[in-house]
């Protein structure tokens, strides 16, 4: 259930992962799959903001300047979180095969007019007699924990497997923001904005583990194709299709006009009244917000992912990857090259294109000693450790295939 | 103010709002990460036209757009001296009890024809066996009857008449004539002697009275009748013998005047008068109504008198919303041999009284008033004395009126010199400024019904900061001035003089005064016709002298600086410590023929000046059609300096574009200015 995670419900990727790294098709055992994902992407917000976003450092303008060239009307795409999971697969002698397992995810993502993303990041202080728009743009934040099971039948030449689970959210946030423009009059001598938006969120004052805001459920769906050795693996996967119904939450609607020229003088010399602003009154009614307390259901984006392994002779394979997110968001493409190592180890250069990123590399490593025992380590770091200034995505993934 | 206030929170609420929406609303958990940004927002914007600047009560505007200032300084206002505090005089009134009196009472006993015979030996035993037959009686002389017990002491129990009387009434209910009746009447308790009568005759069937006359005697409630003689006439035929045919004495007192008594006293009047008394201290004002401002109406009672004494004060001509002033009090019952005092007072706030007395004929300065008193019927006994007596005190104090009419007074004062503030050019602090032309009146408005000589002593203009005083002319005056009377009170008489003496007059502007210094002596009612009491006033109008100064905005100004001291607090801001510099902006159209440099200087609580703002060039005059843009840019150490600031001196140094031409000032020229600013904040984590 993962969204737009590269994790999301990896666990159906253990017959792809094992035929890619380790050249063999068949995972004739039971096994234990665990998962661990962190990350952080989009196309246009740099490493090294995103890092200041994720350790809660602060954002400079030097850091913020190259956004100032680009199109405010453009879409700028960001997501990220942590999530985690594990599953268990029963083998025995019949061709039904039983999963059950457990997980989480935290996970923000979004589309943003770049506009929006260079008001917030930089201020209006740079695009003086320049209009940035502000929307359509939109985000989501959950935190949800779920357990699942499924069943896969095996036949000789396929795995058609179901997958469900049951979800527990413990936060949600989804922001709309349906059109908005904020124009800056050279000198500053007048500002102009218009927003429309709203947004729903679930209360904060619990604990995530404790809160429950919201019950909901998804069903996934696979496909894979048992190829002979040195044949190409094809595996279709369609993830998490449901919905979270949350029974309590704030709806707020947005609504803002307003060409403000500063202070009236006029009056003031009139009245001979002062210069005094005291505090902002609350945002909600300075925004005009209309807030409502309300339920309502919240469709699962689920995803359409597509692999295809290809064994290119012994020491090399393909993996391609593609995947729709059932949002606004393109479609993510993924390119890696195994090379065999040794008995025990597979190394995988990879590129990733579209998504929430423009375009990212990454590393993997596949440790495999014995037959029992899968580890991957699938760096995304590098780009932002060498580059943090001109990359824009940052992933660290972690997967432990154990056969029993 | 507030709408003010709106607008700049909703710009930065905005701006707040899109941020903590879009950044805290998603991540209402994260720790926010700090933020460098630049904001650039207006602060201030303004559209002045000379509308603006200077409100349109103090200009008018000729068909052209060309601009007069029309400037009206009061140099002086008083009201009437008349309005002062006045009183009557107090008068009082003594009650003594001799206009006391009593009811008439009555006592009646009868003695019946068996009683009498009784006391007639062996004759009334014959007539009294014959009782029923039919007899003569003999005559029989000398008999007595008596005691007669005579109680009055419902009524009262003793009492010492200065007159009265006390009547007998014998009704002869016998079948014979009475003669020779001789009757006493006596005190029981010490058997002294009030009167006695004789009834010659007193025929069978008949009634007869003879009186007493009690003038000085004490009688009391509990008294003895005696019937010293009387002869049976007795009947020469034979009558009907009936022992209970009766004689009927009746003791009835009457038309008493009490000196002292005991008594039960019927409800009366014990004091009647009415009074016209003079207001005092009222100089030689002749006052014929008043309407009071304020005003007491003092009441003081002594009595010695052992009964509840009630009393009413009635001031027919002295009325309220149509209803003529009244009051009605009592004072207890004084301790015996002793009395009590007791003071009321009642405002007259709002009364209005004719004050030509009672009745009105050519009268003023008089009040007149009703007083009564009276005792009420309590039906009990109490005892009263010549030696008692009632004092009843009245005043009016403390008398302020409203409004007043008559001769209003004869007065003269000389006032001065005394300084009017003029703030006109309360903003002008250096530089020179010449007017093409400058006309100036003097006027005069009277409000009441009073006439008044004024006569100008000095005029003077003074800038009190530099010390110059230039004199105005005003010889072409008529001195004196004389103001008649207002027609009424929502009609003031009004004129003005204008003073032909332009030179000293741009003189006196040219100095910028603040302060205008006058002398000046008033006389009110200088023909002192005091026999016309028709004048008026009321103390809420005045007498009123200005000047009244007309400017037409044609004018050369030359390094003219105007200053203004503004309150400043920006510590209601939220954030601001988050500033780490910026530029100030001023930008703006200047359509007036004057070229502006501008300054602001930012003051601490305790007046030292903090930060002086350093704009980069001035406003050029006549440039409606190209923006101008000065800049200010400033660190964080300025910028924290401003935030401690609470006041701002703004200052415009102003040129015209010629120092030999003047340039004149029109109603549709505009300086369109907007102060913003390019703020770097750093949004704290």
């Amino acid at each position: 259930m993962i969204l737009l995670g590269v994790t999301s419900n990896a666990q159906l990727d253990r017959w792809w992962t094992h035929y890619h790294y380790r050249g063999n098709p068949d995972l004739e055992q039971k096994s234990i799959w665990f998962e661990a994902n962190a990350d952080l992407s989009s196309n246009r917000i740099s490493n090294t903001i995103t890092g200041q976003i994720r350790s809660g450092g602060k954002i400079s303008l030097a850091q913020t300047a190259y956004l100032s060239q680009r199109d405010p009307a453009g879409v700028t795409r960001l997501g990220g979180g942590v999530d985690g999971g594990m599953w268990y697969r029963s083998y025995g002698s019949s061709r039904l095969h039983w999963h059950v397992g457990a997980g989480m995810t935290d996970r923000l993502y979004g589309s943003m007019r770049t506009g929006l993303a260079q008001l917030v990041l930089t201020g209006n202080g740079v695009y003086e007699d320049q209009t940035l728009s502000l929307g359509p743009s939109w985000f989501r934040y959950l935190s949800a924990q779920y357990i699942g099971g499924g069943v896969d039948l095996e036949t000789d030449g396929l795995i058609l497997g179901v997958l469900g689970k049951v979800i527990k959210a413990s936060r949600w946030h989804e922001v709309d923001i349906a059109s908005g423009s904020f124009y800056t009059a050279p000198y500053g001598t007048s500002l102009e904005a218009d927003l429309t938006g709203s947004q729903f969120y679930t209360s904060s004052d619990q604990s995530k583990l404790s809160a429950w805001y919201g019950t909901g459920g998804s069903l996934s769906f696979f496909m894979i194709n048992r190829p002979a050795p040195g044949k190409m693996l094809v595996s279709a996967q369609v993830q998490d299709l449901g919905f979270i119904h949350f029974g309590g939450g704030k709806k707020q609607d947005v609504l803002v006009d307003t060409i403000f020229t500063g202070l009236d003088a006029t009056t003031l010399l009139e009245s001979g009244a002062q210069l005094n602003a005291q505090g902002l009154d609350s945002i909600e009614a300075l925004l005009n917000l209309k807030s409502t307390a309300t339920s309502r259901a919240v469709f699962y984006p689920g995803n359409l992912q597509l692999d295809m392994i290809k064994p290119l002779g012994e020491k090399f394979s393909l993996a391609f990857q593609v995947r729709q997110a059932f949002v606004a968001i393109p479609p993510k493409v993924r390119l890696g090259l195994r090379i065999s190592a040794g008995e025990w180890l597979g190394l995988e250069p990879y590129f990733i294109a579209g998504g929430l990123s423009r375009f990212h590399t990454g590393f993997t490593a596949s440790i495999h000693p014995g037959s029992r025992l899968q580890l991957m380590i699938a760096y995304g770091l590098i780009e932002s450790q060498i580059a943090p200034n001109s990359s824009t995505t940052q992933t660290l993934n972690l997967r432990l295939n154990v056969l029993l | 103010m507030a709408d003010m206030h709106y607008k700049l929170r909703s710009n930065l609420a905005l701006l707040m709002g899109i941020i903590l929406v879009l950044t805290f609303g998603c991540r209402r958990e994260f720790g926010l990460p700090g933020v460098e940004n630049e904001i650039l927002t207006p602060i201030l914007s303004s559209k002045l036209s000379i509308g603006e600047i200077v409100p349109d009560s103090l200009q008018t505007t000729d068909e052209d757009g060309f601009v007069t200032l029309v400037y009206r300084n009061n140099i002086y206002t008083a009201g009437l001296g008349s309005f002062q505090e006045i009183e009557t005089r107090e008068f009082s009134e003594t009650a003594k009890l001799q206009s006391l009196t009593l009811g008439a009472q009555s006592a009646e006993r009868s003695i019946s024809l068996g009683q009498v015979a009784q006391e007639m030996g062996a004759t009334g035993e014959f007539i009294i066996s014959q009782n029923g037959n039919n007899i003569p009686i003999p005559p029989i002389t000398g008999l007595t009857h008596g005691p007669i017990p005579v109680d009055g002491s419902e009524f009262f129990e003793t009492v010492t008449l200065d007159s009265g009387y006390m009547d007998i009434t014998i009704m002869n209910g016998f079948p014979t004539a009475m003669s020779n009746v001789e009757f006493e009447i006596r005190n029981e308790s010490d058997n002294s002697l009030i009167g006695s009568q004789t009834f010659p005759s007193v025929a069978a069937g008949t009634t007869e009275t003879q009186t007493i006359d009690l003038a000085g005697k004490t009688i009391e409630g509990s008294l003895i009748g005696n019937i010293l003689n009387f002869d049976i006439d007795g009947t020469t035929s034979a009558v009907l013998i009936d022992t209970s045919d009766q004689v009927i004495v009746t003791v009835t007192v009457r038309d008493m005047k009490v000196h002292s008594a005991t008594a039960i006293f019927p409800a009366q009047n014990i004091i009647e008068i009415g009074d016209t008394s003079a207001m005092e201290n009222v100089g030689d004002l002749r006052i014929t109504r008043a309407k009071a401002r304020s005003g007491t109406i003092n009441i003081r009672v002594v009595s010695t008198v052992e009964d509840t004494m009630y009393f009413e004060y009635f001031v027919p001509d002295g009325t309220k919303d149509g209803e003529p002033l009244f009051i009605e009090e009592k004072i207890n019952p004084a301790p015996v041999g002793g009395s009590i005092e007791k003071v009321f007072q009642y405002s007259v706030d709002g009364y209005e009284f004719d004050l030509t007395g009672q009745p009105a004929v050519n009268h003023y300065n008089a009040f007149y008033s009703e007083l009564t008193s009276r005792i009420d019927s309590t039906g009990r006994v109490v005892n009263l004395s010549l030696e008692d007596s009632i004092l009843i005190y009245v005043q009016l104090s403390e008398f302020l009126p409203e409004y007043i009419e008559g001769y209003l007074g004869h007065t003269e004062a000389e006032f001065g010199p005394t300084s009017a503030p003029i703030d006109l050019f309360k903003h002008f602090e250096s530089g020179t400024l010449e007017f093409e032309e400058v006309g100036v009146s003097l006027g005069v408005s009277n409000g009441n019904g009073v006439p008044f000589d004024v006569e100008l002593l000095n005029l003077s203009a003074e800038n009190t900061s530099t010390s110059n005083e230039v004199d105005i002319d005003f010889s072409g005056l008529p001195n004196p001035l004389s103001i008649l009377g207002a027609a009424d009170l929502s009609t003031p008489w009004e004129e003005s003089w204008q003073l032909q003496a332009t030179s000293s007059l741009n003189n006196a502007l040219n100095i910028y005064p603040d302060q205008l210094n006058v002398a000046l002596r008033v006389v009110s009612n200088p023909a002192q016709d005091s026999n016309g009491l028709n004048q008026f006033a009321v103390d809420t109008n005045t007498l009123d002298a200005y000047l009244d100064l007309d400017i037409p905005l044609s004018l050369i100004a030359n390094d003219l600086v105007l200053s203004d001291t503004l309150p400043l607090s920006v510590g209601g801001i939220e954030r601001l410590e988050s500033i780490q510099g910026g530029t100030f902006y001023l930008v703006g159209k200047n359509g007036f023929p004057l070229e502006a440099e501008l300054t602001v200087a930012f003051l601490s609580p305790d007046g030292q000046e903090l930060v002086v703002s350093e704009f980069d060039g001035s406003m050029p005059a006549l440039s409606t059609n190209q923006q101008s843009a000065l800049s200010w840019t400033f660190d964080k150490e300025v910028f924290d300096q401003i935030r401690l600031a609470n006041r701002a001196i703004v200052k415009a140094k102003l040129n015209t574009l010629s120092t030999t031409q003047h340039q004149r000032i029109y109603s549709d020229q505009i300086l369109d200015l907007t102060l913003s600013a390019r703020f770097l904040y750093n949004f704290a984590e």
